[in-house]
C-alpha cells in the first residue's frame, strides 16, 4: 500500500511541478503513459507484477501504478535533459534521455525485485543467468532490454508530441 | 514452399521494394531502410523470449532466435504499409494516417504470419501461448491475439521510425 500511495503522490507532485513550467506537460504525460501501457500490455508474459493492492491492477498483472512509475521516470528524464541541455540537437537529447532513464530503471528494478513486487518466469531468469554481467552486477541483457524499451517509448512520445504540436522544450523560469 | 525459397524470396522482395522506392523518387531510401531495421530489431530484442523462430538456415540468424531474414520480412510489411497509405492518402495529416498504418500493417501481417507458421518457421513460446484463447483467425493457423499484438507492435515501431527518419 505504501508503495502505491508513494507512486501516486510522486505522480501528482511531478505533474504539478511540470505544469507550472509548461502547460502542455499533462498532455505529454498522457501520451507517454499510453506508450508505456502499450509496451507493458504487449510484454506482460515476460514478467509479473505482484504483491500490489488489487485496485492497483488494470488487467491480469498489468498495474497502472507501475505505468505511472515508468511514466514519471521517462518524463522527468526528458524534462531534466531539456532543462540542462536545451541547445543539444534532438538526437543528442533523445540518447541522453535514454541514458538517464536507463540508470533510473536499473536502480528501480533492483528495488522492485528485492521488495518482491517484480518477478520473472523461470525461463526468463534462466536466460538472464546465462548472459554476461556488466561489472559483474548488471545482466547485459537487462541493460540492452531497457535501452530498447525506452527508445521505443520515448520515440512514441516525441512522435505524438510532433503530431499534436506539443512543445516540451520551453519552460517558465528557465534562464535564457 | 521450402525454407530456402522463403528466405530468398524475402531478400528479393526487400531488394525489390528498395529499388522501387529509389526509382519512384523517395529520398534517402537506404537510411530509411536502416532506421526501419533498427526499429524492428529493438522490438525483437525485447520480445525475443516470446516466440520461437526455427528451421531457417543458420546464416539467417543474427543471434539466438533473432533472424535478420524475419527482420527484413517485418521491414517489407512496414515499407509496403507506408507506400500504400502515404501513396493513397497524401493529404491526410500524419496523426490520422497513423491509424491507417496500423490497419494496413495488420492486414499484411496476418497472411505473412500464417505462412511462416505453416512452414514451421514460427511458433510461440510457452510463456506466450499460455495466454492465448485458443481461437484462430478464420482460414489461418494464426492466433486471434495477433489482431491485437500487431497494432501494438506497429504502434511502437512506426513512431520510432518516423521520429528518427525526421530527426536523424
Amino acid at each position: 500500500m505504501i508503495f502505491e500511495i508513494a507512486i501516486i503522490v510522486v505522480t501528482l507532485a511531478l505533474l504539478l511541478f511540470l505544469h507550472s513550467k509548461n502547460k502542455d506537460s499533462w498532455k505529454v504525460y498522457l501520451i507517454t503513459a499510453v506508450g508505456v501501457l502499450l509496451f507493458e500490455y504487449f510484454t506482460q508474459a515476460l514478467w509479473f507484477n505482484q504483491n500490489l493492492e488489487s485496485w492497483a491492477y488494470l488487467y491480469l498483472d498489468i498495474s497502472w501504478i507501475m505505468t505511472l512509475m515508468w511514466t514519471n521516470v521517462i518524463l522527468f528524464s526528458i524534462f531534466f535533459v531539456e532543462s540542462l541541455r536545451p541547445k543539444f540537437s534532438e538526437v543528442k537529447k533523445f540518447f541522453t534521455s535514454i541514458g538517464i532513464i536507463t540508470l533510473f530503471v536499473l536502480a528501480i528494478e533492483w528495488i522492485l525485485i528485492r521488495t518482491n513486487i517484480r518477478g520473472y518466469p523461470e525461463v526468463i531468469l534462466e536466460l538472464y543467468e546465462t548472459l554476461p554481467r556488466l561489472f559483474g552486477i548488471v545482466p547485459l541483457k537487462e541493460l540492452i532490454y531497457v535501452f530498447a524499451f525506452m527508445s521505443l517509448v520515448v520515440a512514441f512520445t516525441r512522435y505524438w508530441q510532433s503530431n499534436y504540436n506539443l512543445k516540451f522544450d520551453k519552460f517558465k523560469g528557465r534562464k535564457k | 514452399m521450402n525454407i530456402l525459397l522463403f528466405e530468398l524470396l524475402v531478400i528479393l522482395v526487400t531488394v525489390g521494394i528498395l529499388v522501387y522506392m529509389s526509382k519512384s523518387g523517395h529520398k534517402t531510401v537506404m537510411k530509411k531502410f536502416g532506421l526501419m531495421l533498427v526499429a524492428i530489431f529493438l522490438f525483437q530484442i525485447m520480445s525475443e523470449p516470446m516466440w520461437v523462430n526455427s528451421k531457417l538456415h543458420s546464416w539467417a540468424y543474427l543471434y539466438g532466435n533473432v533472424s535478420w531474414v524475419l527482420t527484413f520480412g517485418w521491414a517489407i510489411i512496414f515499407l509496403l504499409t507506408f507506400l500504400i497509405v502515404d501513396g493513397g492518402f497524401k493529404k491526410m495529416p500524419e496523426k490520422n494516417k497513423f491509424w491507417l498504418y496500423l490497419l494496413v500493417a495488420t492486414i499484411i501481417t496476418v497472411p505473412a504470419e500464417s505462412l511462416i507458421i505453416k512452414l514451421g518457421i514460427r511458433s510461440y513460446a510457452d510463456i506466450l501461448s499460455q495466454t492465448f484463447s485458443g481461437l484462430m483467425i478464420p482460414l489461418t493457423q494464426v492466433p486471434i491475439e495477433v489482431l491485437i499484438a500487431v497494432p501494438m507492435i506497429s504502434a511502437l515501431i512506426i513512431p520510432f521510425y518516423k521520429y528518427m527518419a525526421k530527426e536523424y
